[in-house]
């Protein structure tokens, strides 16, 4: 059995209501069928949007631990070359 | 409920329930609303007899605006599953994947101007008119594709013992 989704079911379009209305049960059936795949679309859009929620998380958290990395290996070297970091950087020399 | 209406419910009572049925969570349910598509019936059946649709399309409509009146008042309650519609959720996915699969049986078997026709209309949504210009033919061409389409489709789904 399928759960029941709001779609735009086969009954609600016109087109499609009367060229099948002379036989219900083929109406019925393409109602069905309709509504089974806008359920699988439906299903498969949830979990897409799952996923692209879990990647961007993932990526934050990533991009996080880069600059957290980088923030204690600047730090480390600030440390190493005394004052001199900056001067370092921009070429110029630094007291130790 | 007058003759009419009676006779209605006497021929077509057990097709609504079982077009109910599959698209609700118990037995219970959809016999809650086939009555109630019933009882709507009663009050509207004599134009709709004049009309031109055919009684149960017309009875089959009925049924599914009462089915998304259901659902749309269960979205705004926001009344939760019972325990035994979560253990049905699994019978569900697997009654999914049975469809997918027939549906997949019945494309292949379907010459390949049908089965864009079918696909195009009844999956995709695109109109008619819409179908005709991209696959270079016309509406009535494509309207008889379909219908035949559907049948063989319709046809694969009691071969594989499937009623969606």
């Amino acid at each position: 059995m399928s759960a029941f989704t709001v779609d735009r079911s086969v009954f609600e379009q016109d087109e499609l209501f009367e060229l099948l209305a002379d036989d219900p049960e083929l109406l019925a059936f393409a109602d069905a069928i309709a509504q089974t795949q806008a359920d699988a679309r439906a299903v498969t859009s949830r979990r897409h949007g799952y996923l692209g929620r879990l990647r961007a998380h993932t990526v934050l958290v990533v991009a996080a631990v880069l600059v957290g990395v980088l923030l204690a290996v600047g730090a480390t070297l600030a440390a190493t070359l005394g004052g001199g970091f900056s001067h370092w950087l921009s070429g110029t020399p630094g007291k130790r | 409920m007058d003759d009419l209406a009676a006779s209605a419910f006497r021929l077509h009572y057990d097709d609504v329930f079982r077009f109910v049925r599959r698209r609700t969570s118990s037995d219970d349910e959809a016999a809650e609303i086939t009555q109630s598509v019933f009882a709507q019936a009663a009050a509207r059946l004599d134009p709709v007899r004049q009309g031109s649709k055919p009684l149960l399309a017309w009875l089959y409509t009925v049924a599914q605006r009462r089915l998304v009146d259901e659902a749309r008042r269960r979205a705004r309650s926001g009344r939760t599953l019972p325990l035994e519609a979560v253990a049905e959720s699994s019978e569900e996915r697997r009654y999914g994947s049975e469809v997918a699969e027939a549906l997949r049986a019945a494309m292949a078997v379907l010459p390949a101007l049908q089965r864009d026709v079918v696909v195009l209309r009844l999956i995709e949504g695109r109109s008619f008119a819409e179908i005709a210009t991209t696959l270079a033919s016309t509406e009535a061409a494509c309207k008889m594709r379909f219908l035949r389409g559907l049948a063989v489709v319709r046809d694969v789904f009691e071969q594989e013992g499937i009623e969606p």
